[in-house]
């Protein structure tokens, strides 16, 4: 059934689609109607703004330490996991690049470094160069992932609609940064390259793969 | 990972190993749900026991929806603790004050009096719209589940919410941001 937005809703109407909208259950198709409804109707207006303090303060109420609260942590579960995906993505992006996750922090270390361990003392400094990016990445992506993480906890928002259109702005910030870090990888291997034509022979053979893989470039 | 409905299923055909990952499952999830109603954990277990026990013990094809039946007879069971706890004059503190009724969820919730409060204003609401409050704020469930739950219409079990929202609203007017 096609809704008409143009149309007008009484109060009990409102109430109910104002309590979807609190609890991110409202269909995109009402909003309009109970944002009409909201412009012109104070009281309802207020109400909706009382209530969704209300709403937050009822989450003060924090279950007992006893009981392990799994419903309220399962409701966090999709958006972890969604941002780990996205995480995993960039990590995955990173060749040689090993991303794991525990308790609640994701942590990405270079497979590449284990292989270079075992290389002579002029691959030595390319491995150096290798465990800066290796800090840096993981610093900037533990803290992306920290930011998002707070972002998911802070806008609440539940439907799956906001949360598809959150996911991708995820996916498309995530998608700066691989570059970002594709771009900081290739200045640390062209640092490299002026390090001594040694090292930049064992960056040729190891280390440019990771930084076209880390840029995205098909080749 | 198998879902709650793959280990229903298996249940069904008599699987012992389903029903155990299904309590794995579950029984946080309960405990957390009557702890909400009893404000006392080791009630919210003996429910928990006794729900699974039914669940357990039931005709098969006498539960229908699963989960929905097993949050049926948690807020059953609550619902008659509640009722026992006011007919033996424990409604000195009992019921409204759901966080307190427990030494240590007393003293957790002394750590915020907001929570405290919180906890007592929702157990202070007639039991229609407290069921709803539980069940949706802290349960997370669909306003569709609740209603199937409850056994309501969810337009009903909506307005139940905004009502409830309302006198909240009131009692915790101090604690408002």
């Amino acid at each position: 059934m096609t809704i008409d937005p143009r149309a007008p809703i009484s109060c009990e109407d409102a109430r109910a689609l104002s309590v979807d909208l609190l609890y991110g259950e409202l269909d995109r198709a009402e909003q309009p109607r109970l944002e009409r409804h909201l412009e012109s109707c104070a009281e309802c207006r207020d109400q909706q703004a009382g209530h969704q303090d209300v709403r937050k303060l009822l989450d003060r109420w924090r279950p007992d330490p006893r009981i392990d609260e799994v419903s309220r942590n399962s409701r966090r579960t999709w958006w972890r996991v969604a941002s780990v995906a996205a995480a995993l993505f960039v990590g995955a992006c990173l060749l040689g690049t090993r991303v794991s996750w525990q308790d609640g922090s994701v942590t990405f270390s270079f497979a590449a470094t284990a292989a270079v361990e075992e290389q002579t003392d002029l691959a030595a400094s390319f491995h150096r160069l290798i465990e800066a990016a290796h800090r840096e990445s993981n610093d900037r992506l533990r803290s992306l992932h920290e930011q998002i993480l707070i972002e998911l906890e802070q806008s609440e928002r539940e439907n799956d609609a906001a949360g598809a259109a959150l996911v991708r702005a995820l996916e498309r910030r995530l998608v700066r940064e691989r570059r970002e870090i594709g771009a900081m990888i290739g200045r640390l291997a062209r640092a490299a390259m002026d390090e001594s034509a040694l090292t930049r022979n064992a960056f040729h053979r190891m280390g440019a793969p990771i930084a076209r893989e880390a840029r995205g470039d098909k080749r | 990972m198998t879902t709650d409905h793959e280990l229903f299923r298996r249940f069904e055909n008599g699987s012992p190993d389903a029903f155990q990952a299904l309590v794995r499952s579950w029984a946080p999830r309960l405990d957390a749900l009557a702890w909400r109603f009893l404000g006392d954990v080791e009630e919210a277990r003996d429910v928990r026991q006794t729900a699974l026990l039914r669940l357990w013990t039931a005709p098969r094809a006498a539960t229908g929806r699963r989960t929905t039946w097993l949050h049926r007879v948690v807020v059953n069971l609550c619902r008659d603790r509640l009722r026992s706890r006011r007919l033996r004059g424990r409604s000195d503190g009992g019921d409204v004050r759901i966080a307190s009724a427990d030494p240590a969820a007393a003293d957790a919730a002394a750590r915020d009096e907001v929570a405290r409060r919180v906890a007592e204003a929702v157990a202070s609401l007639p039991e229609a719209e407290r069921d709803v409050v539980v069940l949706k704020q802290y349960a997370d469930l669909s306003f569709a589940r609740v209603a199937e739950i409850l056994d309501i219409p969810a337009t009903t079990a909506k307005s139940r919410m905004w009502r409830a929202l309302a006198k909240l609203r009131v009692e915790l007017k101090e604690c408002a941001p």
